[in-house]
């Protein structure tokens, strides 16, 4: 973009008498071209059917009080299912979940709730896990249980998996899905992006939600 | 921009000495584009097979990252291209500083059967190993069978990669990474450290590693 105004700018200078047009075409025809025609087709998994998530809840990490999944009418739920010894696929995801929102500004992005469930809460303090969510998302919910059955049930309810093995030696063996699920105010999942989707995929995505949440509020 | 690869000694010795022979042509090419292309083209044939033995077991190191610390965590992974020599050479090791990490090891991210127990390390829970990580993003596609329960991953160490002759090889998130464990402090954004990368043939190669928040 930057390129193609200089260039355009350097344009200008030698002829100089397309100054001004030049300079005013550049200015009207420049926001976001994209956002008009979103394409409604969502980059990430519909799975089908849609998981309902009403009914699962985990607790919060701060304060220990029942989480629901279910946004309010407007506002897009984001959840993952990770751990915070996961070098790879859990900040790889994170990280391009937060360029997603940056690219997608501030307005859109306050409608977007973030929240993170440790599939290995033996390691995973509510402080550690906090710190590390709030260190993408600082107003991000960081959710943690001791019962396994509790995290299970509502890991069951998203269609996500995990298994979390602590050998007497040597490093714990975790392994887990790696969706990370938006979810609606009616309670279902309507997306899944699988550990690979690009922040452009995401951004995406959310702005088709959140455009479809808008819709539906009216 | 992109970090030039580095050779190990043996590699850009005989890099040097093939300029040397080649001379002028070689020097052309890179500095002036088109001037001189049929000498460049059909520069000495001998110098070139002389040299190609010398490099033979040299890949080179491209692009090489690790990811930015989230908070409180006290590992990292690093990532890299890497391009096969002449000869197919494996990479059997990488180490760091202890000032940067206790310990270094090359993992790959495999999927996970999640409906059987996989027993131990390595055992019958393993499905297809997800192969260099060029692969992994078509895959990702929205037309992917939306199945109900979505496939898990899972890390482990790897004694070695292939490093297939004048093949490249990609570190990359989802596949294959270099893990640190035990980070002395967290990595921050703009720092660079040296990690030595040890190769079954053409031995040690570092290269240095820089700390960003995205490839």
């Amino acid at each position: 973009m930057r390129l193609i105004r200089t260039a355009v700018a350097a344009l200008a200078l030698v002829t100089l008498a397309a100054v001004g047009t030049a300079c005013g075409e550049e200015d009207t025809a420049g926001p976001k071209a994209g956002s008009d025609h979103l394409p409604d087709k969502l980059a990430g998994v519909e799975l089908d059917p849609a998981p309902d998530v009403t009914d699962a809840t985990l607790p919060r990490a701060d304060d220990g009080s029942a989480f629901s999944f279910v946004p309010e009418a407007g506002d897009v739920q984001l959840v993952y299912f990770g751990y915070t010894a996961c070098p790879d696929i859990c900040p790889t995801t994170l990280s391009d979940l937060r360029n997603a929102l940056k690219s997608i500004g501030k307005t859109a992005a306050g409608h977007v709730r973030v929240a993170m469930a440790t599939i290995d809460p033996r390691r995973d303090s509510s402080v550690v896990l906090s710190g590390y969510l709030q260190s993408f998302f600082g107003d991000g919910v960081a959710l943690r249980t001791d019962d396994d059955s509790q995290l299970q049930a509502a890991a069951t309810a998203f269609g996500a998996t995990y298994e979390a093995k602590y050998p007497n030696q040597g490093e714990p063996q975790v392994s887990h899905s790696t969706y990370l699920y938006a979810v609606d105010h009616t309670g279902h999942v309507v997306v899944a992006w699988p550990f690979g989707t690009t922040a452009a995929d995401m951004a995406h995505d959310l702005e088709l939600l959140l455009h479809r949440e808008k819709e539906g509020a009216q | 921009m992109t970090p030039r690869p580095h050779r190990a000694r043996v590699g850009a010795l005989s890099f040097a000495v093939s300029l040397a022979l080649v001379g002028l042509p070689a020097c052309g090419e890179d500095d002036t584009a088109s001037e001189d292309t049929s000498t460049t083209e059909s520069a000495p044939t001998s110098a070139a097979t002389e040299t190609t033995e010398a490099t033979a077991s040299a890949p080179t190191i491209s692009d090489v990252w690790a990811r930015t610390s989230p908070s409180g965590v006290d590992r990292g992974a690093a990532y890299m291209v890497i391009t096969g020599g002449e000869a197919d050479d494996e990479l059997t090791g990488a180490a760091v500083s202890t000032e940067i990490a206790a310990k270094t090891e090359v993992h790959e991210v495999v999927m996970a059967d999640s409906s059987m127990p996989a027993t131990s390390m390595g055992g019958g829970g393993m499905e297809t190993t997800m192969p260099a990580a060029e692969s992994t993003t078509p895959s990702m596609d929205g037309d992917a069978p939306a199945t109900t329960t979505a496939p898990a991953m899972e890390m482990r160490e790897v004694a070695s990669i292939k490093i297939p002759a004048g093949e490249q090889v990609a570190l990359a998130p989802g596949g294959y990474h270099v893990m640190f464990m035990g980070l002395v402090k967290p990595f921050v954004v703009g720092e660079t450290f040296d990690l030595t990368l040890t190769f079954a043939k053409a031995g040690d190669v570092t290269v240095t590693v820089e700390v960003k928040d995205a490839p």
